[in-house]
């Protein structure tokens, strides 16, 4: 049995779960949620790699513990510290680059001349299989060590504990990145709330409105048209590189949906991953609103750890003297985030993701930096009002279109996403351009039906409607709250419908994993 | 002020349940609903089994019900038995029963009707497989209500059979069935929504088929074999059932076409159920008192066709009236029971009027077989093998036959023998109509099912000139070199009516070889 969180037995296990957690003395609690999240992986994973997940935590707690009496003993500027934190990480990321790296270290022993010839050619033949969730914990478990390290919080005095933090269920799949200092109420007494798990079932039923109705139905289109690039081209090669984003987001925002539902549940709060990325009126602002806690962790653990480093401060110092104020800066700048990047694109794994999501956005993001003033001197030329919803719009449409060029390197790698690229521009030529297919049914021998299409535009529908509300009242709950029983329960009745009915699931139906669960 | 608060508070919680109440009771109202709404679309059609099982809740009360699977309901015809006798009843059961579902089929009636007396047909005890399934559990559980006795009777039957797959899409159906959108667009499933609709017929299923048989071996004496331990085990369970809620059951075997091991279970079985003070009845044993007619009355050989049923219920009837008294309630005014018998003799007299032209049919195709066996004219022959109630089977190397003139080569076509020129020909006809050809594929060997039911297995081959044309096993080609080797199979009667080659003669002319 292979437990997914969109599977009838997740929802099975979760109910049990929850029943038996607000049952126990709440000085169980935790004890409950442990025991939920080994049983979780047990039937979503592979049990032996469980191991990965001890070491990790075994490498935290020892070396955060350590930390804590060196300083006890020697004082806050103890030496030894460092360089036990620092062995700490390595071990972590050893282990995350042997297992999640492959890409890397496989390319680099290839390049090595004569390689096939050696005994460790057989290390290219060996079956890796990772922790469940290995990107996400090896990243809070780093996060940890390091506030550890930087005395920002004390260490966990209780392995368990600590454990729990690493393998807490609903975040193993596709995350959020938590701090410790966020989860730290996995260890308080909670009682059960009526809102909690209403909201929680709410959530969780809006998440799989997102990956099992929307994603998955874009997915067959993508994937359709991705897979037979000779045959789909023109207006085709548009349809997958725009669609792509939608079924990206509805996926992995579905995933977050049901996950901090589930915990929402169990009384704790997970922190948000996106907040409407697609209303950004910029790509700095696209990233601000998209894997929330991906950039928010490279920003505490890389950037300004980097910029307050000496050797950067003296390279800033450098460059002002050697291209002046603004200038310098923006080189120096443009260093950091370079690393910052390329942090962001190698805990994806693979050279396709640092040209995908690092250079592209590096790029962009410079680039936008730099013209920045240029293109508000345009703007005002051309007397734009820059505060009307059609300049909104139109930003929010650029927002888009870069992230979507830019998510075509990272589904389908560089050579078949410069193709893909190259056959959708090519609409300007008469021979590849091939509007009709718009209107003539051809997109339906991608293996959907005019209802799966109506279906998308539905829920795209209903995705902006939330969007809007989110906007301007925090949550759409917050909104729904206020409204008549009716109105609330005709809407969620609704929603169950469309799920139960229109969901791509059951055994006639296989649907792919979350894309974001491979990292 | 604090009594106040608390009594708010108190206010405050009870409408918050109350609404919780309220909004899970809409929600289960509307999943129940869906469930029922997209199980019309059961296994991609319109199915009868389902209507059989929910049919039982709309009749009023029933003096008899008889359940089983195929075995029951196209063998009791509940209006004849209304005609002739005048007590009610009705067939409640599904395709492909397990033994396990007859128990839950019971509890389903009972919740519906306190009839006089069950019939129940117990071959599936006979056949009873370890193996699981699905589909057979999937018949009774996915028309029954949701609720506690659905869901023993899928933990029973995993347990059982050992099975593990999954079980939460029979538990909970809509997982499998949500996909049939078909369902959102028919009125049939629409009715069925609340999982209630009358059933015409009362449960039975007429068929109009015809399939011949000889009359098979009875095994009236014999030794007994021991039941699978997990049909032992089910049987048990519905007899002490049956014992606790003190019903009165008649268990019976329907006339088929039984094995010897069938028959020496069957022998158990009436050990045991008689031990618990039940009557167990092998209508294998009254062909004669039944008048059955192998050749005329069965739609396959497990299944009678409603000329084989109506003898089957004129005799059972008579059983149950005369050992169980079962009241006539004829006198008693209208009941609907007549409005649907007047209009069910309609539709009766019909598929047996069809049904005896088809035997006549078959009797004359039989009679056209002999015939052939004696025609050299090719023409002749091509014109009577042309008919739906022959199959032609050719193998042979067609290069010998390219000479022969153009009016026979016109007449062979006339009967589907067409572009013989192949030294690899193979055919199998149908009326004219091409059932295989290798013109395409270009193999030498190919397996076919032909026949009126199309169950007769047949394996033509022509690999290193083997000209092989074997049916059921059996090898019937002339298996002649030079020239194109013909069986031709009479369809409803199962036998091959004529074997012989097509050659080219001295004087260059086509010539049928015996």
């Amino acid at each position: 049995m292979y437990m997914t969180i969109t599977s009838f037995q997740f929802l099975v296990f979760v109910t049990t779960a929850l029943m038996i957690y607000y049952l126990v003395p709440k000085a169980w609690q935790w004890v409950v949620l442990l025991m939920s999240s080994l049983f979780f992986y047990h039937y979503a994973a592979s049990t032996r790699t469980i191991l990965f997940l001890i070491i990790s935590t075994a490498t935290a707690y020892g070396s955060t513990i350590w930390m804590d009496r060196i300083r006890e003993k020697k004082g806050e500027s103890a030496k030894s510290v460092t360089a036990l934190t620092v062995t700490a990480l390595s071990v972590n990321i050893i282990l995350w680059f042997i297992f999640k790296g492959y890409e890397f270290w496989a390319a680099a022993i290839k390049g090595i001349e004569h390689f096939h010839s050696t005994p460790l050619s057989g290390l290219l033949d060996v079956e890796l299989v990772a922790a469940l969730g290995m990107g996400y914990y090896t990243l809070q478990v780093m996060g940890y060590i390091l506030d550890c390290s930087w005395g920002m919080i004390k260490p966990q005095k209780n392995p368990l504990k600590l454990f729990l933090f690493v393998c807490f269920f609903p975040q193993l799949t596709t995350g959020p990145i938590s701090q410790y200092s966020q989860l730290e109420t996995l260890y308080q007494k909670h009682n059960i709330r009526y809102e909690n798990i209403t909201h929680g079932a709410q959530r969780i039923l809006w998440g799989f409105l997102k990956k099992l109705v929307l994603a998955e139905r874009a997915g067959i289109i993508v994937s359709g048209i991705t897979g037979n690039l000779e045959h789909y081209n023109g207006y085709y090669a548009w349809i997958a590189i725009l669609l792509y984003p939608i079924q990206m987001y509805a996926d992995f925002s579905g995933c977050m949906d049901i996950v901090i539902g589930v915990a929402e549940m169990f009384d704790i709060r997970l922190a948000e991953n996106f907040r409407n990325p697609f209303f950004s009126k910029s790509s700095q602002e696209f990233w601000q609103r998209w894997h929330i806690t991906l950039g928010a962790w490279a920003r505490n653990y890389v950037l300004y750890p980097l910029m307050k480093s000496k050797a950067m401060i003296g390279f800033g110092k450098f460059t002002k003297k050697k291209f002046g104020k603004k200038m310098g800066k923006f080189v120096a700048t443009s260093v950091s985030m370079f690393f910052l990047w390329m942090v962001i694109g190698i805990w994806h794994g693979g050279f396709r993701f640092i040209v995908g999501v690092s250079l592209w956005y590096w790029i962009i993001l410079m680039m936008g930096e730099l013209m920045s003033p240029l293109f508000g001197k345009i703007t005002t030329k051309l007397g734009f009002k820059t505060d009307s919803f059609s300049w909104h719009l139109f930003q929010s449409s650029r927002t888009y279109v870069i992230y979507a060029i830019g998510i075509t390197f990272f589904s389908e790698g560089v050579k078949k996403g410069l193709l893909l690229l190259r056959t959708a521009t090519g609409v300007i030529s008469k021979e590849i351009s091939n509007p009709w297919i718009f209107f003539d049914g051809s997109i339906l021998n991608l293996g959907v039906t005019w209802g799966d299409i109506n279906l998308i535009i539905i829920a795209v529908i209903l995705l902006i409607i939330v969007g809007v509300l989110r906007e301007k009242y925090g949550y759409a709950r917050n909104w729904m709250d206020k409204q008549s029983f009716i109105f609330r329960w005709s809407v969620w009745i609704v929603l169950f419908l469309l799920v139960l009915i229109y969901g791509k699931y059951g055994p006639e139906y296989h649907a792919e994993d979350f894309i974001y669960q491979r990292f | 002020m604090n009594k106040l608060l608390e009594n708010q508070k108190f206010i405050f919680y009870l409408k918050r349940t109350a609404a919780t109440i309220c909004f899970l009771a809409v929600f289960l109202y509307v999943f129940t609903s869906v469930t029922y709404l997209f199980r019309g679309s059961l296994f991609n059609t319109f199915n009868d089994d389902r209507l059989n099982i929910v049919g039982i809740k709309e009749e009023e009360q029933l003096d008899m019900v008889y359940i089983g699977g195929s075995a029951a309901y196209c063998y009791w015809i509940p209006m004849q038995a209304w005609n002739d006798f005048g007590f009610t009843s009705y067939d409640l059961g599904s395709t492909s029963i397990q033994s396990e579902n007859i128990l839950y089929l019971v509890k389903h009636a009972l919740k519906y009707q306190k009839p006089e007396l069950f019939v129940i047909g117990v071959r599936s005890f006979a056949s009873y497989s370890s193996e699981g399934y699905e589909a057979g559990l999937r018949y009774t559980s996915d028309s029954l209500d949701l609720g506690w006795d659905r869901l023993e009777l899928i933990n029973t039957y995993y347990k059982r059979r050992r099975m593990h797959e999954n079980i939460n899409t029979v538990y909970v159906d809509i997982i499998k069935h949500h996909i049939k959108y078909d369902a959102l667009s028919s009125p049939e499933a629409w009715k069925l929504i609340d999982n209630s609709e009358e059933h015409p017929y009362k449960g039975y299923k007429l068929l109009d088929t015809h399939y011949y048989l000889e009359e098979p071996e009875r095994f009236e004496e014999g030794d007994k074999s021991q039941m699978h331990p997990e049909a032992e085990d089910t049987l048990y369970e519905l007899l002490d059932f049956c014992k606790e809620e003190d019903l009165n059951v008649l268990f019976v075997v329907s006339p088929y076409v039984m094995i010897r091991e069938e028959a020496e279970v069957y022998r158990t079985m009436d050990e045991i159920i008689t031990s618990y003070g039940f009557r167990f009845l092998d209508l294998n044993q009254c062909y004669e008192e039944m008048e059955l007619d192998f050749s005329r009355d069965f739609a396959d050989s497990g299944h009678v066709n409603v000329l084989g049923a109506e003898k089957y219920t004129k005799f059972l009837g008579s059983y149950l009236v005369e050992n169980y008294g079962l009241s006539d309630h004829r006198a008693e005014g209208d009941t609907g029971w007549n409005e649907t018998c007047v209009w069910f003799d309609d539709m009766e007299n019909e598929a047996k009027a069809s049904l005896k032209d088809s035997i006549a049919s078959a009797k004359e195709g039989d009679k056209i077989a002999e015939k052939l066996r004696g025609i050299e004219d090719l023409a002749v022959w091509s014109d009577l093998v042309k008919d739906s109630r022959f199959t032609v089977l050719a193998v042979g190397d067609g290069t010998t036959l390219a000479e022969i003139p153009y009016i026979e080569k016109k007449a062979l076509e006339a009967a589907g023998i067409a572009n013989i020129e192949d030294e690899n020909y193979i055919r199998a006809l149908c009326d004219a109509q091409i059932l295989y050809s290798n013109e395409n594929d270009h193999k030498t060997e190919r397996k076919i099912n032909i026949g009126a039911k199309e169950n007769v297995e047949c394996v033509l081959n022509n690999e290193e000139r083997a000209l092989s044309i074997m049916i059921d096993g059996e090898e019937y080609s002339r298996k002649r070199e030079d020239g194109i080797n013909v069986v031709v199979y009479e369809n409803d009667y199962r036998y091959v009516a004529d074997s012989f080659t097509i050659q080219r003669g001295a004087d260059g002319s086509a010539e049928l070889i015996r």
